[in-house]
């Protein structure tokens, strides 16, 4: 099927053997979750301890590598699964979906200095609702997921599937903004001075500081800013932590030994634009970028017209051919059998060609430096392993045993 | 489906349903039928529309095309114009906008910016200037969230001003005599079940009430039956097929594939939204404006 990997794909492969952390970015439908699931069971066969996360509120993960369901642990796939396609990993694959609730009340226990603060916190009307299913705190705890995943030892590659582009953008600078949110000087801000036995336990600020935020209490209403107040105070013994891990997430994130990201995108000019948008978004954020893999390309770019000067992709030659290997059938209908067959192909056809086009425009876009690696058009969507197996076969240009 | 009845159609789907392209051929159809439409995109970081009507998006609604005009409602915008709502004095506002606590503290504060940003489709859901209001918005497991947050809202907020209008939303897009959701789903198997589910998920909420469904990218090039039966004849040649004749074939038979497939979707959606409320959008060529267009012509065709 293949001669040997090429460039792009002998570079993803070194991708996986050598770093820690791959990223999956792209806009919505282009296959960016089966891509992260297929990227680790290679790294798995190539030998190492990989998971795949998802934080796409959709479960696709899980029926693409033939589970139930997925949830906030980390859950084995199976030897069997491999084995069944006659495949002898090397390594071990795991998988899981960031459940952001869940995930929250963890950090909240691993980081509360004592039960107190502990219980103060996750009985706090506004955490329980910002724990919940709100996006921005999903952007958050997928940061604080990684971070766990990473520095945990249980794994030596986790490969991260995005939610689509937009909210891969937050979650790209979540960390960041986690930080700015719980500078101290900020939160402090909130909560000085503090007294204690003044009203819900805290007087908060004093000249234009509580001009500002009476007005705030006007727009808001008091009792919003009460509970945010209440809730920054609980937190104000967890800053720390947090504030040391969004910079460690943020650092990971830009460090080219250890991570690299894939832009996922389809040969659509509206999936192009974005997958350039995206690009640009990681060079101009100094994060290691500049892969791309393009997905539902037509695989019939390639195909030429018969010789004979008609525009009709079959010979005369041809058609007698099926005229001759249909002789039972009515004869009346295979004149128009054929030309149905020719003007879909053709259709097709001119579609693979601007896909290439759409790859040519990528490649001169993103400059050498760039690879990008294709993955035909496939009519049934994947959802299972050998369907994987077999987008791996393009990813890294490997025979499919 | 008359698309014409409501007076706010918010559109959601999965990514790369192509959203956009129906939220313009909507306006476009409404527009065609006289009527003067508002086509918003939500918070987008990279606005869409545009790019299908030429020129820059902007927060204050501009002319796209006759009868149309366009806006992205980006949070920044929206909470200015929530809070010179709230409060009456300019300089008092300016303060509050400009003070850098109070942007971070909104920028994080989750829910903040989706009920801002609501805010801002309901003033405008009152403006006579328009018969319709079109609002492209996100993917539809965000689009969930930005329907759930008036619900938080008002769990979270005893009483304030926020609470009010998280209430005066819920009640403004409750309504069905006003508003309407409509999906856009792609026939694979895995964009229709996203869609029942998502589906499901807004029933649940009872915001806002669901309109339909248009099922995008169908492929309408039909062979026959009869067709299906050669195709199988000559492909089980295998080997002795001409080289050209196999590409042919095989091509042949992945449309078959994919109408078969197709065909099961539309038979799941028509199930749960009912038949008249499922449009199909065939495949088509061309640019994604072209698209566009010739989406507003099928859809006008249905309207009265």
């Amino acid at each position: 099927m293949t001669q040997g990997p090429n460039e792009a794909q002998a570079e993803l492969l070194r991708v996986i053997e050598d770093r820690r952390l791959v990223v999956c970015v792209g806009s919505g439908g282009v296959g960016k979750t089966t891509t992260a699931a297929a990227i680790g069971i290679q790294a798995a066969i190539q030998g190492r301890k990989a998971i795949v996360v998802t934080i796409d509120p959709a479960r696709r993960l899980a029926n693409s590598l033939g589970l139930e369901a997925l949830g906030n642990d980390e859950r084995a796939i199976p030897l069997s699964k491999f084995t069944e396609c006659g495949v002898e990993p090397k390594g071990t694959l795991h998988a899981m979906m960031l459940d952001t609730r869940k995930t929250f009340d963890e950090v909240i226990w691993r980081v509360s200095p004592d039960e107190e603060t502990r219980s103060k916190v996750l009985g706090n009307r506004v955490y329980r609702h910002i724990s919940d299913t709100l996006s921005a705190s999903h952007d958050y705890m997928a940061s604080e997921k990684l971070y766990d995943l990473h520095t945990s030892g249980r794994y030596d590659l986790v490969v991260l599937d995005t939610p689509p582009m937009k909210n891969a953008i937050d979650f790209l600078e979540a960390s960041g903004r986690l930080s700015r949110f719980l500078d101290e000087k900020i939160v402090g801000w909130f909560l000085r001075p503090h007294e204690e036995g003044r009203k819900r336990g805290l007087q908060l600020l004093s000249g234009t500081g509580t001009l500002v935020y009476r007005l705030l209490g006007n727009v808001f209403g008091n009792q919003f800013l009460d509970e945010i107040s209440e809730f920054f105070l609980a937190f104000r013994d967890l800053l720390a932590g947090f504030r040391e891990r969004a910079d460690e997430v943020s650092q990971l994130l830009r460090n080219k030994q250890l991570t690299r990201f894939v832009v996922v995108c389809a040969p659509q000019s509206t999936s192009m634009e974005e997958a350039r948008y995206f690009h640009a978004q990681l060079m101009q954020r100094s994060m290691p970028g500049g892969f791309f893999i393009v997905n539902q390309v037509g695989r019939y770019a390639e195909a030429e017209q018969a010789d004979e000067g008609d525009g009709r992709y079959l010979g005369s030659a041809e058609r007698e051919w099926i005229g001759e290997h249909l002789a039972n059938q009515s004869q009346s209908s295979i004149p128009g059998f054929i030309q149905r067959l020719e003007t879909h192909f053709s259709r097709t056809v001119a579609r693979s060609v601007d896909d290439c086009r759409a790859i040519d425009n990528l490649k001169s876009f993103a400059g050498r430096q760039a690879k990008v690696c294709t993955i035909p058009r496939l009519v049934d969507d994947v959802y299972d392993f050998d369907g994987l197996l077999a987008i791996d076969g393009h990813l890294f240009g490997l025979e499919k045993s | 489906m008359d698309l014409s009845m409501r007076r706010l159609y918010f559109v959601t789907g999965k990514g790369g349903t192509g959203k956009t392209a129906v939220c313009v051929g909507l306006a476009r159809a409404l527009a065609r039928r006289g009527r003067r439409v508002l086509l918003l995109e939500v918070d987008a970081p990279r606005p869409n529309i545009p790019s299908y009507f030429g020129g820059e998006s902007s927060y204050e609604p501009r002319v796209l095309a006759p009868r149309i005009e366009g806006a992205n409602i980006d949070f920044y915008s929206a909470l200015r114009s929530y809070v010179e709502s709230v409060v009456p004095v300019k300089s008092i506002v300016r303060l509050i906008l400009r003070n850098k606590v109070v942007r971070i503290f909104l920028s994080a504060t989750p829910g903040a910016r989706e009920l801002v940003v609501l805010s801002r489709i309901w003033e405008h859901s009152f403006e006579p200037r328009w018969d319709h209001i079109v609002v492209d918005l996100p993917a539809s497991g965000h689009a969930v969230a930005l329907f759930r947050c008036p619900f938080l809202a008002q769990q979270t907020f005893d009483r304030g001003p926020l609470r009010k209008r998280a209430a005066e939303i819920s009640e403004r897009f409750t309504d069905p005599e006003v508003a309407s959701l409509l999906f856009c789903a792609l026939p694979g198997e895995m964009p229709i079940n996203e869609t029942l589910e998502t589906r499901a998920q807004i029933l649940r909420m009872g915001l806002p009430p669901v309109g339909g469904v248009l099922l995008n990218r169908y492929p309408d090039e039909r062979l026959t039956s009869g067709d299906e039966e050669l195709l199988e004849m000559l492909h089980s040649a295998g080997a002795d097929l001409p080289s050209r004749v196999r590409e042919v074939v095989e091509a042949g038979r992945e449309m078959r594939r994919e109408q078969g497939l197709a065909d099961e979707g539309l038979e799941r959606l028509n199930g749960a939204f009912g038949a008249e409320n499922v449009e199909v959008l065939p495949l088509l060529p061309g640019t994604h404006a072209q698209v566009a267009d010739a989406f507003s012509l099928m859809l006008a065709e249905g309207m009265r």
